[in-house]
């Protein structure tokens, strides 16, 4: 589905400090990736390598096989991939159907009663929803293209427990019911726990961890996992 | 969802945001409106004395005009040079003092232009009356007033040549009636009426002959002879145009079109003052006066009266008003742009949000500046309507303030050269006609929406270079 090679950065101003350095990994679909590591350690800029709204220093990104070309990432962003944000990032000026349409031509309306937007609460301005409902609302909008791989940056950062409960099962109901490629960034490892598999990013190194209280089983019973390629998982 | 709705809805929900730029944009319309019509707005001038009789039109040549005219001549002969261009002659006297002049062909009116005119379709007929040419009469005496010194003057009078006598400004009034002979007619050639004091004088009748030399003859000089045809009363006598027995009514003389010029001994160089033309339809006149004034002719060196006695002479022609509208439109075209930048950076600016989320949702940077753009369009449409419904009364008001303006320069005894009218004795300013016309409309629509184009395309560029990564980092 989506696979790194090699994948290198440093910021131009800090070209002897890699923040990414040779990180290699296979996401693949039907599963709920979390990216767990320390503030600073890179994991929003890893995120926005695979959104295409950057690119990366050295290695390729692929897409199903497929490298990403420079010139095309913003048919990348509207096609393979969807981005939600921990600030919600809809348009203020447009109602909540309005915002999903702007995702792609899926019915917004279903879309949003599925994320549990109810008829009233679609026709109000964007800002009068609460911060649950704003994630919703976003979310609806990564799902109106119709993307394989939805891509979260801390997207229960500025929601309450519970609220953010209901997010993550959002994401894990669209990993193994709709088969979507759900890739978290966070720092809490209570969330990263909920997902399929956690990723940990450490000193420009991504590496996976055992998951132990979330999940889901395969066929033979055996934990689903993401793969590593090109190096050997630190810490396994 | 598409740009255009996503335009409108952006517009519509950002109120404020709009309104102001909507006035901004509204402002700088109706100045940029105000300066294209002031550069094309009409002076109404009104002369005493100087007006077209019944249904006919006045052409006579633009003071203003020949000032220029001059100037670019004088520019063209060189400074402190003896020379000639384009009939201006500069030389220096003996004394050391140099002397400008002009000859009949920098002061003529064209006759290309006056028949063009005359051919405009509506016309009837119409009459050229050429410049008051003095010259001496030999074979007569002419009127005198005995209280007044001619020492330094021969047997002068003054000739007036007519393409048909009949249509002369003076007959048309009824100032001037023949009442022995006939008129002077087109075709005639060696022909002239005399008044009735002059015949009186000398005895002369129709079928005599009055002989005239030069002024200041020369050698090669040759006496010039013209049969009397008429003889003419008038009701009151007609009004010199210099002090002078030579100017005096009783000894003006009519004469064919052509013989002024032979009997000053400049055959072939004559000099026309003005033209009359006759509206063939009273009931078409101004429809007449329209097709006149669409002649393509040199306009820029007449005037054109009508039977009102108003003159439609262009801003160019005023002084310094095209200048100062100039000035006017390059500052407000200056202003406006630099504010509207200025407006859309910060605009730009409060939308680094929406921007970055566009990039994210996978639409280009082309898309989202195309939007910008179609926004900054749809305002400056809307604001450029209501400033055209606007426009007359305020480019009226910019106009009329920049004549008043130049007027009061004119009286000012410093005045600055350059800032001078160049209006006739006896000519009123009745105001100024600054219409908006389509070439105006259209003008100030090129101006308003390429400011608003310039400015949004201006104000994306820092866009460009960025990463969409760096946009959304921008805006959290």
């Amino acid at each position: 589905m989506l696979e790194l090679e090699n994948i290198e950065y440093y910021y131009p101003s800090q070209k002897d400090k890699m923040i990414l350095d040779g990180v290699s990994y296979c996401f693949e679909e039907g599963r709920m990736y979390a990216v767990l590591g320390a503030s600073g350690c890179g994991k929003t800029t890893l995120l926005s390598l695979m959104a295409g709204l950057d690119v990366p220093v050295a290695g390729r990104i692929l897409i199903d096989g497929k490298e990403l070309r420079k010139n095309a990432l913003n048919l990348h962003r509207k096609n393979d991939v969807s981005l939600i944000f921990q600030n919600y990032n809809l348009i203020d000026y447009l109602k909540p159907v309005e915002n999903v349409k702007l995702g792609g031509k899926a019915d917004a309306a279903r879309l949003l009663a599925q994320m549990g937007i109810d008829a009233a609460q679609r026709q109000r301005n964007v800002l009068q929803l609460s911060g649950g409902q704003q994630q919703r609302v976003a979310i609806a909008r990564a799902l109106a293209g119709r993307a394989p791989v939805l891509l979260a940056d801390e997207p229960t950062g500025n929601l309450d427990e519970d609220t953010a409960n209901e997010i993550i099962a959002i994401f894990r109901k669209l990993a193994h019911e709709q088969g979507k490629c759900v890739i978290v960034v966070t720092h809490s490892r209570e969330l990263a726990q909920q997902a399929d598999v956690i990723l940990q990013l450490r000193k420009g190194k991504l590496s996976e961890e055992a998951c132990e209280s979330a999940g889901t089983e395969d066929e033979t019973g055996e934990r689903k996992r993401g793969k590593t390629t090109g190096q050997e998982p630190d810490g396994k | 969802m598409n740009l255009f709705g996503l335009s409108i809805r952006c517009l519509a929900r950002k109120r404020v945001r709009t309104l102001l730029l909507f006035a901004i944009v509204f402002s700088a319309s109706v100045f940029i409106y105000a300066g294209w019509a002031c550069r094309t707005a009409s002076v109404r001038t009104q002369s005493e004395g100087k007006r077209a009789v019944g249904a006919s039109f006045r052409l006579e040549q633009n003071e203003a005009n020949r000032h220029v005219r001059s100037s670019e001549a004088l520019k063209k002969i060189g400074k402190s040079t003896n020379g000639s261009a384009d009939g201006t002659h500069v030389e220096q006297l003996e004394s050391g003092a140099w002397m400008v002049w002009h000859d009949h062909s920098f002061e003529t009116l064209l006759m290309d232009d006056i028949l063009t005119l005359a051919g405009q379709q509506g016309i009837a007929e119409y009459d050229i009356t050429t410049a008051n040419i003095v010259v001496e009469l030999t074979n007569a005496a002419r009127v005198e007033d005995p209280d007044m010194e001619h020492d330094r003057e021969g047997n002068w009078v003054s000739l007036r040549g007519d393409r048909e006598l009949r249509l002369n400004m003076n007959v048309q009034n009824g100032n001037i009636e023949v009442r022995e002979g006939r008129m002077i007619v087109s075709g005639d050639e060696n022909v002239c009426v005399v008044s009735r004091e002059l015949a009186e004088l000398n005895g002369l009748k129709p079928g005599d002959r009055l002989e005239f030399g030069e002024r200041n003859p020369s050698e090669t000089s040759a006496a010039q002879q013209a049969e009397i045809v008429g003889i003419y009363d008038t009701v009151q006598k007609m009004t010199p145009v210099m002090y002078g027995d030579a100017y005096r009514s009783e000894n003006i003389i009519f004469t064919d079109l052509r013989f002024p010029e032979k009997a000053e001994g400049r055959e072939g160089d004559p000099l026309y003052e003005y033209a009359v033309f006759w509206v063939e339809d009273a009931d078409e006149y101004d429809a007449v006066k329209e097709r006149m004034k669409a002649a393509d002719i040199a306009w820029e060196r007449y005037d054109f009266l009508d039977n009102t006695g108003m003159s439609d002479t262009v801003a160019s022609n005023f002084g310094d008003m095209e200048k100062l509208s100039t000035i006017l439109l390059v500052l407000v075209i200056g202003a406006g742009a630099a504010v509207l930048f200025l407006v859309f950076l910060f605009w730009l600016g409060s939308r680094t949000h929406e921007i970055g989320v566009f990039l994210a949702l996978g639409r280009s940077k082309g898309a989202v500046v195309l939007q910008m753009l179609l926004e900054g369009m749809l305002i400056g449409a809307a604001a450029f309507g209501l400033a055209t419904a606007c426009a007359p009364a305020v480019s009226q008001s910019v106009a009329d303030y920049l004549v008043g303006y130049e007027l009061e320069q004119e009286v000012s005894e410093n005045a600055a050269e350059g800032l001078m009218l160049y209006l006739d004795e006896g000519t009123e300013v009745l105001g100024v006609e600054a219409a908006v016309t389509a070439e105006v409309i259209l003008g100030s629509a090129c101006c308003v929406l390429g400011m608003i184009a310039a400015a949004v395309l201006l104000s994306c560029a820092p866009l460009a270079p960025k990463k969409p990564r760096e946009i959304l980092s921008r805006m959290s």
